[in-house]
């Protein structure tokens, strides 16, 4: 990835360009020392002169968008007042001296309710919408050059001298300060989707940190003073600007791409909605727009590389095809997976599958489209005018999910995930609460998962069938936890996991976690037996791939990792679970043993075991347990085999589960009220066999019996009132109890002749 | 000082080429080093030849310093600059800094402007040229403001003779828009002009007059070209005329040059025989000293021999054996004798000396043989043979000079 610079020979300002920013409807405004406003279009062409000020601007901040809010802008002037001008240029409120020496940044809160000035003074003041002066967060003595809100709207944080802090602007909660540079720090920006911040400073270096302070990447020294730094909106990359420099960077430090425009320092970068332009004030006067062009993907066999801004050239490596696809605008974002390639440019969407590239869907968009979310079936996408919409493949919109304070503009590609059937999204206002929404419908399902903290990447598989549908998701403290989605259950299954991906094609679940790569070749089997979880798990080791990874893609038995240098990584796995998946999809055991045979691999075998007790194909079960000398379950299967009806069967089947309840269920509606006493009486919940023997008014005193023989075999007293109770009212008789229960058994076996 | 200041002035100094990051912040407290090394830098910028002490070490070097900067900019650049917040270093020395940095900026903009370059390189490369072409250009304009100046200077210096001619003239112009119902001014007009136009027509007559002059000289001079000329034409036909006649004593004079001629060569013939002759003879007579000395020793030789024998004489009885000792003794002298008696042999002997003496020799003159032979019959009287070579000098010459001509 890289930008193309795109920049006027002749400077339309005569002074320093101060500050730039785009307006909700992709429109870029600049202030400069020249002391006018200039409008610019997207395509890097000046439009017009909007208006003249009376005192040098700063910096400026526009209203993020709410529906049906106008658009207003806030500029920040070099003596101490600052403005809001309408997007026509008309001062709607002029607000003087609202701090004592020049306003350095200005900021509006993401829901727009607030609006925050930090000045040369080191105070930081907190205003209204119409202009009010609500409360000073900071008064410090020396001059703050940059604040940001978080994205919770609760707390700022700011930059002056050498440090950056976190102050809530509520009273109670914990102030966090930490030395972040070497030098006097510039510039800051923390991205609401990713919650990480960048800063730079006059060390001439950047940094990332997470939210609480930490160091995730620092740049080495650059030749001069980082003036400016801003996250993309999607929080996947962000712009670092020098004096004759602009870089491309991704999330994790590494920087895609340098360039020098010859513009002077980039005093302030702004970054289109799209996240597609980003536009830099210069120090000499010009404007800079930077274009994200060279984009790639890769899918498979497939690449697709942007080429310009409305090229794609697609390399499919195993027929050796090439294709060239151009589009009459600029492509704004694109997205490959599950075989299809979904392009959108600036007012049209096209979807390609990957077989036939001469014939796309095309649909028209609204507006510009910032996030695209690919699933099997379905995939969704997310614009500038916070619509979010899903479509089939066949282009046709298929709903618009929508809750109650759904800020869209947070989301990126780790909070969403869509499948065949379910939407799963992190709720943006609350990250330990995922939501899910029926896709058809668009309305959320009943289930909600929570969690006890918070959630920061989560992805659901891709199977077809909705009952296998699982979700894995990664919270704050790096643990990783499985869930069924329709009936949520959440198990841990692995701590210190950098980075997870589901399989594309089938059930398997990778991860990276303490420089190993972890394999499920079958995550149900924690459903299952958690035993054959963990045996049907393959460990490699990935120390190379160093540490915080991210998995990009797991296609077929490939995973490829980027590193945190920004190096892909390519890590393999057994090709055989993938087979045996084939075969069991086809019900075809036979061929699934051969092949564990063939390959004689413990975690093969307990892979086949889970499947084959999931699907209770009970011979394959005993054969597979046997091959991995699980002795006293195979001795249990033999059992259930012995059972002579298909509702004992599967209650059995449900017990070896670990699922008592499903098991006395099963029982029950069978009417086998004899078997689900037994069950419980085996399980010693006394009360439970004495409940379900009094509901269906049989084997009372068979339950009665059993307690008595249990009592005197470990010589106790009665201790349950109600058998108190019922042993004086209930007298038992062990041989008529044997013959009940003998004739119970022969009824049953009777019964499924 | 502000922040937009401090910033603008990073900014500029960045983009002018500063040789360290200036920290927004590094203004904050006094900070005089800093301030002193970018006003030099600028200085040094501004004019490489300025002469300014770089040396702050003590507060009156400072005072220096500074003083020396502000004169500079105040005279070079015409940019006041405050001496007494820059010495302060502080937040307001930057504004003054400020200054000077954008005007420096500008400079640089409005060149980049102007070439439209984005290499650097390059554009500084075109600078020097186009910078050479305007030295040419400033020269020039140099020099032609200097004449200028001279040329006002001396107009100047007439300003004085000439402000009374203005007064009169203005004065009768005043007088005359005062009277214009007098007509004396008018007259005094008319007056002056007919003087002009009467000096002018004397002097025109005048004119005619040294024409009518010229003309007649002329005609004179014309006159005298002509005479000359004819003057000379008949000199050259004379000339022409004494060339084709002949003398007649030419011949005459002609075969006596040619007898002279012959003359001098027999006489370098006879004078080189001369030279050759008196060469022999010192041979000769070198030759003749050898023999001499070698026949000195023989006599001794023999006189030994002979007082030996006399002694041995006496000694033996046997006259056999002395007759054969002296016969011995006496053919070895005879041989001896004929081996070098030049002198008393007969004279067809020496001849045949002579002859082969000759040959070895003669390779120098072989014509001169039968010359040589003559001589050397005539060599016991001399004289005569000296006649008879003259006499035949005198036939060859005869013979010689028909075939010389």
């Amino acid at each position: 990835m890289r930008f193309k610079i795109k920049r006027l020979e002749r400077s339309k300002h005569s002074d320093i360009c101060s500050s730039v920013g785009w307006s909700n409807s992709g429109e870029l405004f600049s202030v400069s020392d020249d002391l006018t406003v200039l409008k610019w279009d997207i395509n890097g062409e000046f439009d017009s002169k909007i208006m003249e000020i009376d005192v040098p601007v700063v910096d400026m901040d526009w209203l993020p968008s709410g529906k049906g809010a106008n658009e207003v802008v806030a500029l920040a002037c070099a003596d101490g007042s600052f403005k809001l001008v309408s997007k026509a240029g008309r001062v709607e409120k002029s607000i003087s001296e609202a701090h004592a020496s020049a306003i350095i940044s200005i900021k509006w809160s993401y829901e727009g309710a607030a609006l925050a000035t930090a000045g040369e003074d080191g105070q930081i003041k907190i205003w209204s919408r119409g202009g009010m002066l609500r409360s000073a967060v900071v008064q410090s003595s020396k001059p703050i050059y940059g604040l940001i809100w978080s994205p919770e709207n609760d707390s700022i944080l700011y930059a002056s001298d050498k440090n950056l802090t976190i102050i809530p602007t509520l009273p109670g909660n914990k102030q966090v300060q930490w030395k972040a540079h070497d030098g006097v720090v510039l510039g800051v920006d923390w991205n609401p989707g990713n919650n990480i911040i960048v800063s730079c400073g006059e060390d001439c270096k950047y940094r990332v940190w997470d939210q609480y302070g930490r160091q995730l990447y620092c740049s080495s020294a650059y030749d001069h003073v980082i003036t400016s730094i801003k996250w993309a909106p999607n929080g996947d990359y962000f712009a670092v600007g020098s004096f004759e420099m602009l870089r491309l960077c991704d999330k994790s430090g590494w920087s895609y791409s340098f360039h020098k425009p010859t513009s002077g320092s980039i005093m302030k970068l702004s970054w289109s909605h799209d996240g597609t332009v980003v536009s830099g004030a210069g120090g000499n006067g010009s404007v800079v727009f930077g274009y994200i062009v060279d984009r790639q993907l890769s899918w498979a066999h497939i690449e697709a590389v942007l080429d310009e801004d409305n090229k794609i050239q697609v390399n499919d490596c195993l027929h050796e095809m090439n294709e060239d696809l151009d589009f009459r605008e600029r492509v704004v974002n694109m997205s490959m997976k599950h075989n299809h390639l979904v392009v959108c440019t600036t007012t049209q969407c096209y979807v390609y599958n990957v077989m036939n590239w001469s014939s796309p869907f095309v649909f028209d968009v609204k507006d510009s489209i910032y996030l695209i979310v690919q699933g099997a079936k379905y995939f969704a996408l997310i614009d500038a005018s916070q619509n979010f919409i899903i479509y089939n493949y066949e282009g046709k919109l298929i709903s618009t999910p929508k809750f109650q304070g759904l800020r869209v503009e947070f989301l990126n590609a780790r909070h969403l995930s869509l499948s065949s059937d379910v939407l799963a999204m992190i709720d943006p206002s609350n990250p330990k609460v995922v939501r899910i929404f029926d896709i058809i419908s668009g309305r959320p399902s009943n289930v909600t998962i929570e969690h006890s903290t918070e959630i920061i990447e989560m992805d659901v598989n891709q199977v077809e069938m909705s009952s296998e549908r699982k979700m894995a998701f990664i919270d704050s403290n790096r643990d990783m936890f499985l869930t069924m989605v329709h009936k949520p259950e959440i198990i841990k299954i692995s701590s210190i996991v950098d980075s997870f991906q589901w399989n594309d094609g089938n059930d398997m679940l990778a991860c990276i976690a303490d420089g190993k790569l972890l394999t499920w070749f079958y995550p149900n089997a924690v459903y299952v037996d958690r035993d054959l979880m963990t045996k049907a798990m393959a460990v490699k080791d990935a120390s190379d791939v160093g540490k915080l990874a991210q998995m990009l893609t797991f296609n077929g038995n490939i995973c490829s990792v980027r590193r945190l240098d920004g190096s892909l990584a390519t890590l393999s796995i057994s090709p055989y679970p993938k087979i045996l998946y084939e075969y069991v999809d086809k019900a075809d055991f036979e061929k699934a043993i051969r092949l564990c045979r063939f390959v004689k691999e413990q975690t093969l075998w307990a892979c086949l075991a889970a499947m084959s007790i999931y699907c209770r194909e009970l011979n394959t079960v005993e054969i597979s347990l046997a091959a991995i000398d699980e002795a006293d379950k195979v001795q249990f299967i033999n059992y259930i085999k012995d059972l002579p009806s298909e509702p004992s069967r599967n209650a059995a089947l449900a017990l070896y589960c670990k699922k008592i309840q499903e098991a006395e269920q099963i029982l029950l509606q069978a009417r086998l009220y004899y078997r689900a006493i037994k069950m419980n009486i085996k399980l010693f919940r006394w009360e439970r066999a004495l409940d379900v023997a009094l509901q269906n008014k049989s084997h009372v005193d068979t339950v009665i019996a059993y307690r008595q023989r249990f009592l005197q075999q470990y010589q106790k007293e009665e201790d349950i009132e109600k058998f108190k109770q019922y042993s004086k009212e209930i007298a038992f008789d062990w041989d008529t109890v044997k013959k009940k229960i003998r004739s119970d058994k022969d009824k049953e076996a009777a019964a499924n002749q | 000082m502000s922040y937009r200041e401090l910033r603008n002035f990073c900014e500029i100094m960045r983009a002018l080429g500063y040789h360290r990051n200036i920290s927004i912040e590094n203004f904050k407290d006094p900070n005089f080093e800093l301030v002193a090394d970018i006003l030099y830098w600028f200085a040094l910028r501004y004019d490489p030849k300025a002469d300014i002490s770089d040396d702050i070490e003590e507060e009156k070097d400072r005072v220096l310093f500074i003083r020396s900067v502000c004169q500079l900019f105040a005279a070079k650049a015409r940019i006041t600059l405050n001496p007494k917040k820059l010495y302060e270093a502080q937040g307001f020395a930057v504004k003054e800094m400020l200054k000077v940095a954008q005007m420096m900026y500008k400079a640089m903009q409005s060149s980049q402007t102007t070439e439209d370059d984005e290499n650097a390189g390059a554009l500084m490369d075109f600078n020097m040229s186009s910078k050479l072409h305007d030295l040419k250009a400033a020269r020039q304009l140099a020099t032609e403001i200097t004449e200028s100046g001279a040329k006002l200077f001396d107009l100047l210096g007439q300003e004085k003779d000439l402000r009374e001619a203005r007064d009169k003239a203005l004065e009768f112009l005043d007088s005359i828009s005062r009277n214009l119902d007098t007509n004396t001014e008018q007259q005094y007009i008319e007056k002056c002009i007919r003087n002009i136009i009467d000096q002018q027509t004397r002097k025109m007559n005048e004119m005619e007059d040294t024409v009518k002059q010229l003309r007649m000289d002329e005609g004179e001079l014309d006159s005298k070209i002509k005479r000359r000329k004819i003057e000379l034409e008949r000199a050259e036909k004379r000339m022409k005329g004494i060339e084709n006649v002949k003398p007649e004593y030419q011949e005459e004079y002609e075969r006596l040059e040619a007898e002279l001629e012959r003359f001098y060569m027999i006489y370098v013939e006879k004078f080189s025989n001369i030279d050759y002759l008196e060469y022999e003879l010192d041979r000769y007579n070198l030759q003749e000293e050898k023999r001499r000395k070698e026949d000195q020793k023989v006599i001794e030789n023999l006189q030994n021999n002979q007082r030996r024998a006399e002694e041995i004489f006496n000694d033996e009885d046997d006259d056999e054996a002395n007759k054969k000792q002296k016969d011995k003794l006496f053919n070895e002298m005879r041989e001896t004798r004929t081996g070098f008696g030049a002198k008393g042999q007969p004279p067809g002997k020496n001849g045949n000396y002579k002859q082969g003496a000759h040959v070895a020799e003669g390779e120098l003159q072989p014509e001169d043989d039968d010359d040589e032979d003559d001589e050397d019959v005539g060599d016991d009287d001399e004289d005569e043979g000296d006649d008879n070579d003259g006499d035949q000098v005198d036939d060859d010459q005869e013979e010689g000079s028909d075939h010389d001509f």
